[in-house]
């Protein structure tokens, strides 16, 4: 059968197979590393405590219970991650989710870069990761408001090498971008404009994240960091953005036929 | 048969719209960019009412399957494969099949097959061989009574349905261009009779009305989920806006402009090699947009318009000068 026929056929299959999406496992262990900012970190309000089936990699790069503050992130209050872990855990969407949140507070994108003040922290991680083998399944990037004022290219292509190191040494293929480019009121469209262009790309394993810029100021402690209300708020953003996310990886793997191909 | 100056005209101003629909510093602009992609984007469809066209005007009176297969194996198949292994080759040096979880082979066949991730018009190859291999199909629909019926039920599924994901499905994008296909058979047919020429200010009105109705939708359009798929009966605007300015443009073409404008005419000569190979201009240019000072949006949407234009021409015309006959085989013309 030649080349042109044989994908007829297979795109024919497509065709008729498409709308049924596959179940998620269940029994699922979800990795998630996360990168970022103070808001990224526990320097937010209120310190959540354990929930079943949600882990932390540690110091020593042991899978432990999570609670606040997680071991990696700066500051010593609250995430958003706790409250996101319980919400997939109850969700169904894994049985077991392991956090490795490595945020600095108040770094641009340029401070992950070589000679940049996140840096040590970022490569000390990154021999965490292959000392003990940790893979990741998604990566989340939370981070901007640090940026506010910068040329919105240079942010994105510095967030572009950036992502592909992550990726290269966690093996999280996908990464979730929030929008976030608002904070002590002050805000650059630019920059949340650059964050959309690059997460509006899920064939190449970049997803929009939430958009932390709505959150209202009266969930948040400081007008950026957030309280517990609003770290809950932000937990069920990043809840739906997973969601989506991984709806519209299979459709684009479904559609693109990449599927076939794997 | 006499020269179609009309089409020559229609063809080069296609290649303009999706040059220009191509380039990316527009999304750069807050805000503005919208209604800039709203104007450019999806003349690939006037490309595809193109081929209707002309398979109408060239192939019917004289069609031969084997010929005609034959003939786009050599002017369209040969220059697709170059290309798309040159862009497959350097995708995978870059490394770019780690990005979509494949190995290099199959990252390199799933590329020729779809049209690839890397040079974004290439997608356009594999979705006309499904054409080429259905014009028996599209030959019979051309002699038949309801071929304008045809054409309005292909319309109507061109105009609700939208692109599959990153145009990455030739069946799928065959499904969404189809009626476009269907319009130049149906236009090629009405000119012959004489009927767009005498009624070419109804046409035009048409035109003007879809084309108004797709400006008003799209000042209240909110975000679609991408791909084919996911918005079956979901109304295009961007593909609605290209019919309306066709139903505008075509008549008025047909009725002025059916006469030698020089320099519309060679953009129509060179514009299946502008199609094939301004997309690795915009890339390079892409590629340096990191090492260029700090400017405004609207200085780097100049050059990258002086460039991407200015270059992907030169780069056709001096394939053309040095291959000559041969260049036909390698950019399509």
């Amino acid at each position: 059968m030649s080349l042109v026929a044989k994908s007829l056929f297979i795109s024919a299959g497509i065709l008729i197979c498409s709308n049924a999406i596959a179940a998620e496992s269940t029994d699922r262990h979800l990795r998630i590393l996360v990168a970022g900012q103070s808001i990224s970190s526990n320097c937010n309000q209120h310190r959540f405590g354990p929930e079943a089936g949600v882990f932390q990699v540690s110091k020593d790069g042991l899978e432990i219970e999570a609670r606040d503050p997680l071991q990696w992130a700066d500051c010593d209050g609250g995430s958003i991650w706790l409250p996101l872990g319980k919400r997939i855990i109850e969700s169904g969407m894994a049985q077991k989710v392991t956090f490795m949140s490595i945020g600095v507070g108040g770094t641009s994108v340029h401070d992950w870069r070589p000679g940049g003040r996140a840096y040590a922290k970022l490569q000390s991680a990154f021999k965490l990761i292959e000392d003990k083998k940790i893979r990741f399944d998604y990566g989340f990037w939370l981070q901007g408001s640090s940026d506010i004022g910068s040329d919105p290219i240079r942010y994105e292509n510095a967030l572009k090498d950036l992502v592909r190191e992550l990726r290269q040494t966690s093996g999280a293929r996908d990464w979730l971008i929030a929008i976030h480019s608002s904070c002590f009121g002050q805000s650059d469209n630019r920059i949340a404009q650059a964050q959309e262009r690059l997460a509006r790309n899920a064939l190449h394993g970049y997803f929009k994240g939430p958009d932390i810029n709505s959150i209202e100021k009266g969930l948040r402690t400081d007008s950026c960091h957030l309280n517990k209300a609003g770290q809950e708020v932000a937990a069920g953003l990043w809840f739906k953005a997973l969601q989506d996310a991984q709806r519209t990886d299979h459709v684009t793997e479904e559609e693109t036929l990449l599927r076939f191909f794997r | 048969m006499q020269h179609k100056h009309h089409i020559d005209s229609f063809r080069a101003l296609s290649i303009l719209f999706v040059m220009a629909g191509h380039l990316n510093t527009p999304s750069m602009a807050e805000g503005g960019s919208k209604w800039f992609y709203f104007l450019v984007s999806n003349a690939t469809a006037w490309f595809v009412f193109i081929s209707g066209y002309l398979f109408c005007a060239l192939e019917s009176l004289r069609f031969n399957y084997r010929r005609y297969l034959a003939r786009k194996l050599k002017n369209v198949v040969s220059p697709y494969v170059i290309l798309i292994c040159l862009a497959s080759t350097i995708s995978i040096v870059r490394g770019r099949h780690e990005y979509l979880d494949l190995s290099a082979p199959a990252y390199f066949i799933w590329s020729i097959i779809v049209g690839g991730d890397f040079i974004g018009p290439l997608w356009f190859m594999p979705m006309i061989f499904v054409f080429f291999l259905l014009s028996p199909a599209f030959l019979a629909t051309a002699q038949a009574k309801w071929l304008h019926l045809a054409t309005i039920a292909g319309l109507m599924i061109s105009v609700f349905t939208c692109r599959p994901i990153y145009n990455l499905n030739p069946v799928l994008s065959f499904l969404h261009f189809a009626g476009f296909y269907l319009a130049g058979i149906s236009a090629c047919r009405l000119e012959e009779i004489g009927h767009i020429q005498k009624h070419w200010i109804i046409w035009t009105l048409i035109g003007l009305l879809v084309f108004g109705s797709s400006i008003i939708v799209n000042s209240e359009n909110t975000h679609t989920p991408p791909g084919f798929m996911a918005n079956i009966g979901r109304l295009d605007v961007a593909q609605v806006s290209k019919l309306g300015l066709l139903m505008i443009l075509m008549p008025l073409l047909m009725k002025f402009m059916n006469r030698e404008v020089r320099a519309l005419r060679f953009l129509a000569s060179i514009s299946f090699g502008l199609f094939f190979l301004h997309g690795f201009v915009s890339f390079a240019f892409s590629f340096t947009l990191p090492m260029l000072p700090e400017m405004s949006w609207m200085s780097l949407f100049i050059m990258e318009t002086l460039v991407v234009f200015g270059a992907s021409i030169f780069i056709v015309r001096t394939i053309q000068k040095t291959l000559r006959e041969r260049s036909r085989h390698v950019i399509g013309c």
